[in-house]
């Protein structure tokens, strides 16, 4: 599951995670949730992975949960069981973690925006946050996120998005043997 | 000019152009409106590509008409609405009934009523789609759960047009229309495509509203052809001539515009059942509410209920046989619909009191939860 609001790539990064898993022999459903709103209302993407062909479309229990802001962490914290999950939160954005924290299996705290920001852009902290998760998970070889990437942006952000997943790939190396970032 | 044969990640707004393109859809006319609006976006890219035209129309009204304009024009042609814009249709939908015009229409559910819920998905629409337009007709509407099937079902959409001379509306919702998923696309040659049937007597003995002995309706030329039509929206006699008061003369042509479909409901239904040879409970189930159910008896089975499902791909013309024969079979039929319940009055009618028959009604803009689902199998399995 992906959340955050309108303007923070959300439907864009289920997009290209879905691509990206395809691409990695899963079958994959990416669907979108999102108000009227062209910028700033709740956003949230929500990617069922699997080996088997996938029927309810809609996510039951996340494994996985990049949270992009405050709102859509208190928000969803409520909806969902999050006894599987592991939530990759955008520290830069979220500053309480008390709704998850006790709830998730894991919670890595990330500065994705700040460090999208450096990289020059940041709303490639999505991309960044993806390039973190196919790390962590080891679910999906990075070169497939790439190859997402290339498939779904468009052709002048491409470089920068690949240098997002990048630097979300040496984060999430660096989480994996317990660095804090 | 046409996707590739093969396995495309795309989503079902995306998929269900191509599948119209391949259909030989060539003509286009619409006005954005979420979550339909990706289907403009990409026909827009796509019909010149094809060498087919794309509108954007003032509005839903203007629209309809268009396609219906382009279908005497020779052309297979489709719009896609949601349920506001679908509302606006419902003239020009009686008008392309009464004139007996091959269209396509989609309609992309959204949570209603009027502007409602724009960006979620409803199954609002099912009796709309049926008895929406004034008067009385057959219509056929068939619901889409993937993106497969948006593109599967508009080339059988377009096929069944032409074939009965009528408006064939896609029922998709937010859910199918926006879901990314793979939809495989078979090899040209392996689809089906039925193309417009035209007159083989020579113009000055061409009826436009005469079916051939043993058919349904009378084969249609384009405009510019040589033949004489008359594309009258006042009830007319097979000539296409106005016949006022000639009660007979209308009665045949309202007849016959209602059983050239309900008459031939057998061929025009598609369903699929799954885990039904032994099942005690059905869940009957269509459009992304379908792959809810499927998923609710799944997990049944591992309960140890033995729950089966009924998918309705084909939603008009009712197929009360199917209904009929699970009813015979089960002790319970639960029918969970994001609406207040419409479909399921069809199935209690067509049960006949054979088997309890349970609404799962949801509305709000959401997809049921497989566990809501699965607490009314439980229910019924007591």
């Amino acid at each position: 599951m992906i959340s955050g609001f309108g303007g923070q790539g959300v439907v864009l990064s289920g997009a290209v995670l879905s691509q990206a898993s395809v691409l990695s022999d899963y079958y994959a459903a990416a669907t979108y949730t999102y108000g009227p709103e062209a910028r700033l209302g709740s956003t949230r993407s929500e990617v069922v992975i699997s080996d088997e062909e996938i029927d309810y479309p809609k996510i039951i229990s996340p494994d996985y949960w990049i949270a992009l802001n405050q709102m859509s962490l208190n928000t969803f914290s409520k909806r969902y069981p999050l006894d599987r999950a592991i939530i990759l939160a955008d520290s830069s954005m979220i500053k309480y973690l008390d709704p998850v924290e006790g709830k998730a299996k894991q919670i890595f705290k990330i500065p994705a925006t700040d460090e999208a920001e450096r990289l020059g852009n940041r709303l490639v902290a999505n991309m960044l946050m993806l390039g973190v998760f196919v790390t962590v998970s080891g679910i999906i070889p990075l070169e497939n996120l790439k190859e997402a990437i290339r498939r779904l942006v468009k052709p002048k952000f491409i470089e920068l998005n690949i240098r997002a997943v990048d630097k979300g790939k040496e984060i999430g190396e660096s989480l994996l043997k317990g660095v804090k970032v | 000019m046409y996707v590739e044969p093969g396995i495309h990640l795309m989503q079902g707004d995306e998929a269900i152009v191509e599948g119209s393109l391949i259909a030989g859809c060539r003509f286009f006319a619409g006005y954005p409106i979420t979550p339909a609006t990706e289907i403009a976006e990409r026909m827009s890219r796509r019909m010149p590509q094809v060498g087919g035209v794309f509108m954007q129309m003032e509005d839903e009204l203007a629209s309809i008409l268009a396609i219906i304009g382009a279908s005497w024009a020779g052309k297979k042609a489709m719009t896609a609405t949601s349920g506001p814009g679908y509302s606006l249709m419902q003239e020009g939908l009686g008008y392309a009934v009464l004139t007996e015009t091959p269209i396509v229409i989609t309609d992309v559910q959204r949570g209603g009523p009027s502007t409602g819920l724009v960006t979620l998905p409803s199954q609002g629409d099912v009796m709309q789609a049926r008895w929406g337009s004034h008067g009385d007709y057959g219509i056929i509407a068939l619901a889409p759960s993937s993106a497969q099937d948006m593109f599967d079902l508009v080339i059988r959409a377009f096929n069944l047009s032409e074939e009965y001379r009528n408006p064939v509306v896609i029922l998709a919702d937010e859910v199918i229309a926006h879901v990314r998923e793979p939809v495989k696309v078979p090899p040209l040659e392996e689809i089906k495509i039925v193309e417009r049937r035209k007159p083989s007597v020579p113009p000055e003995e061409y009826i436009p509203y005469l079916p051939d002995p043993g058919e349904w309706v009378a084969p249609m030329p384009a405009f510019g052809e040589g033949y004489n039509m008359l594309v009258e929206s006042v009830m007319h006699d097979e000539f296409g001539h106005r016949i006022g008061t000639d009660h007979a003369a209308a009665e045949r042509t309202i007849k016959r515009v209602y059983y050239k479909i309900e008459k031939n409901v057998e061929k025009i239904a598609m369903y699929e059942t799954e885990l039904m040879e032994d099942a005690e409970i059905a869940v009957v189930s269509y459009g992304s509410t379908a792959r809810t159910s499927l998923r609710a008896v799944r997990e049944a089975r591992k309960l140890g209920i033995k729950a089966g499902i009924l998918r309705l791909i084909t939603l008009w013309p009712f197929y009360d046989k199917i209904i009929e024969d699970i009813a015979s079979q089960v002790k319970a039929i639960v029918v969970p619909e994001m609406n207040m319940g419409k479909i399921v009055r069809e199935v209690e009618r067509a049960a006949k009191g054979n088997a309890e028959v349970m609404s799962l009604p949801k509305v709000g803009g959401v997809l049921h939860h497989p566990d809501e689902v699965l607490s009314v199998i439980k229910k019924a399995a007591r």
